[in-house]
């Protein structure tokens, strides 16, 4: 099967009906970063391919559909595959939904369609069978990879029985075995039953045969003793094997743990003092209220001195222009008095009034004592100056009215400013010192707390950092478990004994079980030489010898044919490996049988040394390369080919192996769908990179504006960028 | 090259074992096809053709031992 053409539409993050997939026949890459939709690609095929789902998933419905959706709308979730596989064929798996409430969805009944091209005119089939005959369950097992976890394919158990069975030259050979050595059984069972019947070696027989039985029992017993024993001297060796070549990982991990320890230790610390800080509710009125005090109050009292300032200088200028007013009213009379005549006189104020007035009332000066009669010159000066008195009196009145209306004008007739800094005043000395104490104990506060949050990032970043570097080391240690690098090195020493004490005791139960299998066949010749007295005995004998053969001979049979598929295996896995690791050190896969009718898969360097120490990229070249190995079998044995699925299998990868190894795969004539965020730094595609490919390439994302903490805001989509 | 069937391919790989043609006296030469290992007159060639052939097509165990059985008992 080569997959064409993948189309999903609904299926979680694959909102829409525009996402589509174009293979070719070799490697076509699937770029995204984390969380852009890779496993949900991944699991959409996984979705398609099974066909022992019959309804559909409330899961599988995108979010973002949903959303969009009216009570009584209706859409569906599908996955489209079209493939070549002896024609053009297709299948689509689907299911529709309908908004039946606020948060109620109904689903519809699954279709699963499939169509094939026969003669010129497209069938509809059903989409299960056609998937069935096209693209079984047990190749999607040897097909379909998601992380590099899953790539040894022999972890599973089972799988080197499956795959002998499907691909070896010589399959379903388990019946065979199984039936001959029945048969063996039953003619030994007849065979014995008749010797015990014959009158001449009755006795002897049932003795012998007791004997055989005793003894068949004893080494059925010892042989199971010796496979626990094997079992348990390969599980010792394993862990051995693995503390030896984890000696390094381990060391590693334990730094890297109490690194990791350490930075957390200052974690809680900072944590705890972030804590620490007082962050109550008096502490937030603070906060909000007076922390600008301070520099307010600072701005508030410049101003009131300002206007104070502003104010007594306004008010200077104001007394100086009334005083000069006031002096002009003044000098205004010293002048009116020196034009009044040329000669000196006494002042207007002389004689008196009442002098004057009596002087003209007497026509006689009082103050010379000289007559003045009326109508005559003295008489017309003393009313003059009466006269003149009275003008001087009119003006005086005048001007002081005027000097006292000057005097009483005020520039500023409020005190709001004398207010505004006696405020200032009260608000100055210990208030103002208080409220800034406070402002500045919650700024120390607020900046401490910055500054440990900052510290904290700091120390979150490189515990994540600690984390990336356990997690790449992890991947290096391939199929050492953690807890096995947890461990000390000081363990081997015990396990060193133990495998010890159970190689000790392997020897001697091969010593027993060699005993009991010679006093089994001394038994059993003794039985074949005793001469019975019926034919019929004799020619059970013969059905048993010739039986008994016979079963050995499809159990060493067997036994070839395994070690046969093992070596060619071995031999096309090598093949990939070399093809795979150009320029690197690639060493030998060596396909190794266990006490458990299993395989282990080992790399040696061609001068015989095991190694131990794979990186986690030489593991991951090496199980691929047993995978393209496994697909060679379909194409050679059942003339089928089919795609290499791989989500994320290149993690251990560093930048410098990406190019090379896609190039490579691009070049052998397999179809490889490889999901994977190589080629990415910060999310962005290396473009320089990706032109240096000869595969189509897609970037599936994130679309963007999503909301983190929304299921519905998310959308990926998808997007050729190579060809 | 004439196809090879996989019960051709199980009847040689057991046929050709050492012992066992020692034990039923004949040579790889003898062993041919499967339909021709069930008309040999050699009865480990044709039990063991017997064997594939049954299993192959279904036979029970225990129907197929009765035919083996009395098989041999007739030809040893």
């Amino acid at each position: 099967m080569i997959i064409k053409e993948i189309r999903i539409k609904n299926f979680r993050s694959y909102y829409g009906d525009k996402n589509e997939f174009k293979f070719s026949d070799g490697l076509t890459l699937i770029l995204g970063d984390n969380g852009d939709g890779k496993t949900t690609l991944f699991e959409a095929l996984q979705w398609l391919f099974n066909t022992t789902i019959d309804k559909g998933n409330f899961d599988h419905i995108s979010e973002m559909c949903k959303s969009t959706l009216e009570i009584g709308d209706q859409d569906e979730v599908s996955v489209y595959m079209s493939f070549e596989h002896d024609g053009e064929k297709s299948v689509e798996k689907s299911f529709t939904f309908e908004r039946t409430g606020d948060k109620s969805f109904r689903l519809g009944t699954l279709n699963f369609k499939g169509y094939e091209t026969i003669g010129s005119e497209r069938v509809l089939v059903n989409g299960k069978n056609l998937l069935d005959i096209s693209y079984d369950a047990f190749i999607q097992r040897f097909s379909m990879f998601k992380g590099e976890s899953e790539l040894n394919v022999f972890n599973d158990r089972t799988a080197l029985k499956q795959l002998v069975d499907k691909f070896s030259d010589i399959r379903k050979f388990d019946e065979l075995v199984d039936n001959a050595n029945s048969f063996r059984d039953k003619s030994n069972v007849a065979y014995l039953k008749e010797m015990k019947s014959d009158d001449k070696v009755s006795k002897e027989a049932k003795s012998l045969e007791m004997e055989i039985t005793h003894l068949a029992k004893e080494i059925h017993q010892t042989k199971s003793d010796i496979n626990d024993k094997k079992t348990s001297i390969e599980i010792f060796s394993t862990q051995l094997e693995k503390l030896e070549a984890s000696q390094e990982a381990s060391e590693r991990y334990k730094d890297i743990e109490d690194r990791r320890k350490s930075l957390s230790d200052k974690k809680v610390k900072l944590l705890s003092r972030i804590d620490a800080v007082d962050y109550n509710h008096s502490l937030l009125d603070k906060l909000w209220v007076l922390c600008p005090f301070p520099s307010i109050f600072n701005e508030f009292k410049q101003k009131c001195s300002a206007l104070s300032k502003e104010k007594r200088r306004q008010e200077k200028d104001f007394d100086r222009k009334q005083a000069e007013e006031i002096g002009k009213l003044k000098a205004v009379k010293e002048i009116q008095g020196t034009l009044m005549n040329g000669a000196t006189e006494l002042p207007w104020y002389l004689p008196t009034p009442e002098v004057m007035e009596e002087s003209i009332h007497d026509n006689v000066c009082k103050v010379c004592g000289r007559v003045a009669k009326e109508g005559s010159d003295p008489y017309n000066f003393m009313v003059m100056k009466l006269e003149e008195y009275k003008k001087h009196v009119e003006i005086k009145l005048k001007n002081e009215l005027e000097s006292k209306k000057i005097e009483e004008k005020f520039l500023f007739k409020n005190e709001y400013i004398e207010e505004l800094h006696n405020l200032s005043i009260s608000l100055s000395g210990s208030n103002e010192s208080n409220i800034a104490r406070i402002a500045q104990d919650i700024i120390d506060r607020r900046e401490l707390v910055d500054r440990l949050t900052h510290d904290l990032k700091g120390i979150e970043e490189k515990i994540q950092d600690i984390m990336d570097e356990k997690a790449r080391l992890l991947i290096q240690a391939g199929d050492i478990p953690e807890s096995v690098l947890e461990k000390d090195f000081n363990d081997i020493k015990g396990l060193f004994n133990q495998k010890g004490r159970a190689e000790v005791r392997l020897t001697e139960l091969n010593k027993e079980l060699e005993k009991l299998e010679n006093q089994m066949k001394d038994c059993q010749n003794k039985m074949d030489d005793l001469d019975p007295q019926s034919s019929k005995v004799k020619e059970f004998r013969n059905v048993y010898k010739a039986l008994e053969e016979i079963a050995n001979a499809f159990g060493v049979a067997q036994k070839e044919n395994l070690r046969n598929f093992l070596v060619e295996l071995e031999e096309k896995a090598n093949y990939y490996l070399e093809k795979l690791s150009v320029n690197d050190f690639h060493g030998e896969i060596h396909l190794v049988q266990t006490a458990d009718e299993s395989t282990e898969i080992k790399l040696f360097s061609s001068n015989g040394t095991e190694i131990k120490k794979k990186s986690g990229s030489q593991e991951t070249v090496m199980y691929i390369s047993i995978l393209f190995a496994i697909s060679d079998f379909t194409s050679e044995k059942r003339d089928e080919d089919y795609p290499l699925i791989f989500d994320a299998a290149t993690s251990s990868f560093g930048d410098l192996k990406e190019d090379d190894f896609y190039n490579v795969i691009n070049t052998i004539k397999k179809q490889c769908i490889i999901v994977t965020k190589d080629f990415m730094t910060k999310g962005v595609v290396r473009m320089d990179d990706v032109d240096k490919l000869n595969c189509p390439v897609y970037r599936i994302k994130k679309d963007e504006g999503f909301n983190q903490s929304n299921l519905a805001t998310i959308r990926t989509t998808v997007e050729k960028i190579k060809n | 090259m004439a196809y090879i069937t996989n019960d051709d391919k199980m009847l040689q790989a057991v046929l050709l074992n050492e012992k066992l043609m020692k034990f039923g006296n004949y040579t790889p030469a003898e062993i041919g096809t499967i339909y021709q290992a069930l008309d040999s007159d050699n009865y480990v060639i044709n039990t063991v053709a017997q064997i594939i052939k049954r299993t192959g097509e279904g036979a029970s165990e225990k129907e197929l031992w009765k035919e083996i059985n009395e098989y041999l008992k007739r030809n040893v």
